[in-house]
């Protein structure tokens, strides 16, 4: 499957997930005006990967900051990352912050808590 | 002369009421950060975001106050553009002021709104204001796990948000412009830790 590549913005992260390096990557800052329609591309880009069998997926969020509306949009990616979980797929999410940032490392737990998904929190 | 006998001209009314505010600045004991006062873009609202963080990096403010005062200026103003009025000819006037004083830093923001939203988003505000930090945190977890985006591509957060990074109660004034339209000024506090 080709990979998935959306360059950082002023308000957009860098997002890059490509099976073949095995890097799964979103970075930087999320605060689009119009969260669903950039989110849209990941969301059509997650629905139609299928992980191959036994595959172990590392997906790596560093962001600097969200926007309450691309709150709802990275859930519902971690949501679409967390269904391959039903092909047997093991799934970690790293979650880097910076060092002093705890409300980044809230909004990781509270994704944690509401989805069941392994989460790893790295301070910066 | 009272505002209701000039109801014809709400820009006009609106630009009155920015040159008080802005007076009444003037006199305080604050530092100015950042002022706007027309029609926000979307490219605007991201150079204000910009703005204000690296001239509150300039005064010495910490990461998280910086984060917190541009997380509080992103969510108001992509509320004004997402949901403020347009004025009869078309212009989406919003004012925003960021001061500094000994206690904090303080955002505030005006535009125009229907003068019949008044009531839904004054009762919005005064619930959450009533809210501890716990309940807030509850309610915030129930609309961002139940989010639903609106038709207007809003996720209901706004607001909770604001509050959750300003840590203090929502400051809120309404004021009618005439033509069915008013002026809704938002202040959020962020006190210096």
């Amino acid at each position: 499957m080709q990979k998935l590549f959306i360059e950082e913005s002023k308000n957009g992260p860098q997002i890059l997930f490509d099976p073949e390096a095995n890097n799964y990557s979103v970075t930087g800052r999320s605060f689009p005006e119009n969260a669903i329609k950039f989110y849209e591309p990941v969301f059509d880009w997650l629905e139609s990967f299928s992980p191959p069998p036994n595959a172990e997926l590392n997906f790596n969020f560093e962001l600097y900051y969200i926007s309450s509306s691309s709150l709802i949009s990275l859930l519902e990616v971690l949501r679409k990352i967390n269904n391959f979980k039903i092909n047997g797929t093991s799934i970690k999410i790293n979650w880097r912050y910076d060092d002093d940032d705890d409300d980044m490392r809230k909004i990781g737990e509270d994704f944690m808590n509401v989805l069941g998904l392994p989460f790893e929190f790295i301070e910066n | 002369m009272p505002y209701q006998e000039q109801n014809t001209d709400p820009q006009g009314a609106f630009d009155t009421y920015y040159q008080g505010v802005l007076s009444a600045t003037k006199e305080q004991q604050a530092d100015v950060v950042v002022l706007h006062f027309g029609q926000m873009s979307k490219e605007r609202v991201n150079d204000i975001g910009f703005e204000v963080e690296s001239r509150m990096r300039d005064l010495g403010a910490s990461k998280g106050s910086i984060k917190r005062v541009f997380s509080i200026i992103v969510e108001t103003l992509q509320n004004i553009r997402l949901h403020g009025e347009k004025d009869p000819k078309g212009v989406q006037s919003t004012y925003l002021i960021v001061k500094k004083d000994e206690k904090g830093y303080c955002v505030t923001t005006g535009n125009l709104i229907f003068e019949e939203n008044v009531p839904s988003i004054e009762s919005r505000i005064k619930y959450i204001n009533q809210l501890d930090p716990e309940e807030l945190k509850d309610y915030y977890m129930q609309v961002l796990t139940n989010g639903e985006i609106s038709h207007k591509g809003g996720a209901g957060l706004g607001f909770i948000t604001i509050a959750m990074k300003s840590k203090n109660n929502l400051n809120y004034r309404f004021k009618p412009l005439g033509d069915g339209l008013s002026m809704f000024e938002l202040e959020s506090f962020v006190s210096l830790n």
